[in-house]
């Protein structure tokens, strides 16, 4: 499992991934998968699944050839420096983007749910001081962090769900008919803009030993995917509706205020509450590390771990100045956020691998 | 205050950055840091100026003319 050189193996940067959404699913789907699939929003991780296992296949094609370092040397390879230079930019600013969205989104959920009075600067200092320290350490130690963590949201995740069953009104989730059909592809909007970031997360394919043999995973994690989320959308909306659901800031949290078990057991929300701020920082962290790989590209630099204090004081300002409300980071998400995810995650992988094969690059 | 305290973690982690980095002769880093570094400080002082100035996402929006 250890690597040399501060290096991690592909299974570990795709539990990476996989950590790192939970907090923007648990938030996203319902609300806008409800929205646009209703009833039928739980199979959209099913049909979106299709999608992430061509995304494997063709991420398994780009990185054949084991001299490229990151996504953005494959990219490099087959446009040519002219072409990617520019997709490097945007992928660094997009990621900018990113990062200030997600440690806003942190903070302002610990104000909605539990800590409404408190100064949310408090909190985005706390998350900073915490992300500097990670970005010092050593990117295998995060690693090893995250695959503990998996495991512990796993079980949380599960027990969660099985304290749900109660809850969930089979007539909010079926019958699905025909004319769910063209609702659940909608629905798949918000699921493919999450797992998407698998591409970005091949930005620290630099620090990644074994990126070809994603093949050896790829079944598993999009099982995985597909499963974990369906599932997190039954309980969801088969508990609150999907009407109830779409309306809410935070479905999976309301949801889970609802379990009592034995009559004594109850209140169980701040265990998610902790679990999700454990997601940010998991998310917060790995989009710093890309920043900051992306940059020790562009200049050419050897050391980046300096880097890590700019960037987490960047993260600090930038996330403050970068929003003035929960409703504007709500819009941007579902208007855009999430288009331009899709686009980088998923199209412009597609469109080098369409453009690799005329030119017998990959 | 919010100056004061902002440029004094910027003087004291940045101390010990620059000190590493020309202890350890690595011209090319050293730059990149002192670039992205001012930049930041650029951008917080501006934040810290007026904090309720016209927000990132608000021009974001206006720019994809996404209203809300």
């Amino acid at each position: 499992m250890l690597q040399s050189k501060n290096q991690i193996t592909v299974r570990q940067l795709m539990i990476m991934f996989c950590v790192s959404i939970f907090s923007p699913a648990i938030r996203l789907m319902p609300g806008i998968g409800s929205e646009l699939g209703r009833e039928a929003a739980w199979v959209s991780p099913i049909l979106s699944s299709a999608v992430l296992f061509t995304l494997f296949l063709v991420l398994e094609r780009l990185f054949k050839n084991k001299k490229s370092k990151d996504i953005i040397e494959v990219y490099d390879m087959v446009l040519g420096k002219f072409f990617s230079y520019p997709l490097r930019i945007f992928y660094l600013f997009w990621t900018f983007i990113l990062y200030f969205l997600y440690i806003r989104y942190y903070a302002e959920r610990l104000l909605t749910s539990i800590f409404r009075t408190t100064d949310i600067r408090f909190f985005i200092l706390v998350m900073m001081i915490v992300v500097f320290m990670a970005l010092r350490g050593k990117f295998e130690t995060f690693a090893r962090f995250c695959e503990i963590s998996f495991l512990l949201f796993n079980l949380i995740t599960i027990i969660f769900f099985i304290l749900l069953i109660p809850s969930v009104r089979i007539e909010n989730i079926y019958p699905l008919t025909h004319n769910d059909i063209v609702p659940a592809l909608k629905s798949t909007y918000p699921v493919l803009g999450l797992w998407g970031y698998v591409t970005f997360f091949m930005l620290l394919g630099d620090n990644v030993k074994d990126k070809e043999q994603i093949k050896n995973h790829r079944r598993f994690f999009t099982l995985f995917l597909a499963i974990i989320t369906s599932l997190m959308l039954i309980f969801i909306i088969g508990t609150l509706g999907h009407m109830t659901a779409r309306r809410m800031p935070l479905p999976f949290f309301s949801a889970t205020k609802m379990i009592v078990f034995a009559e004594s057991l109850d209140r169980l929300e701040s265990i998610l509450l902790s679990i999700w701020v454990v997601s940010d920082f998991i998310i917060i962290t790995s989009f710093a590390f890309m920043i900051m790989n992306s940059m020790k590209d562009i200049f050419k630099i050897s050391a980046d771990k300096y880097l890590s204090f700019p960037v987490v004081l960047a993260g600090y300002f930038g996330s403050l100045f970068f929003t003035g409300s929960r409703f504007e980071l709500e819009v941007f998400s579902e208007k855009i956020g999430l288009l331009v995810n899709i686009i980088l995650g998923f199209a412009v992988p597609f469109i080098v691998f369409g453009i690799g094969k005329l030119r017998k690059k990959v | 205050m919010s100056f004061l305290i902002m440029f004094l973690v910027v003087g004291i982690v940045g101390f010990f950055d620059v000190k590493n980095m020309v202890n350890s002769g690595l011209k090319k880093e050293l730059i990149v840091y002192s670039i992205f570094l001012g930049a930041t400080v650029i951008f917080a002082t501006l934040y810290l100026k007026n904090p309720l100035r016209r927000t990132i996402l608000d021009m974001i929006l206006d720019l994809f003319q996404v209203s809300w």
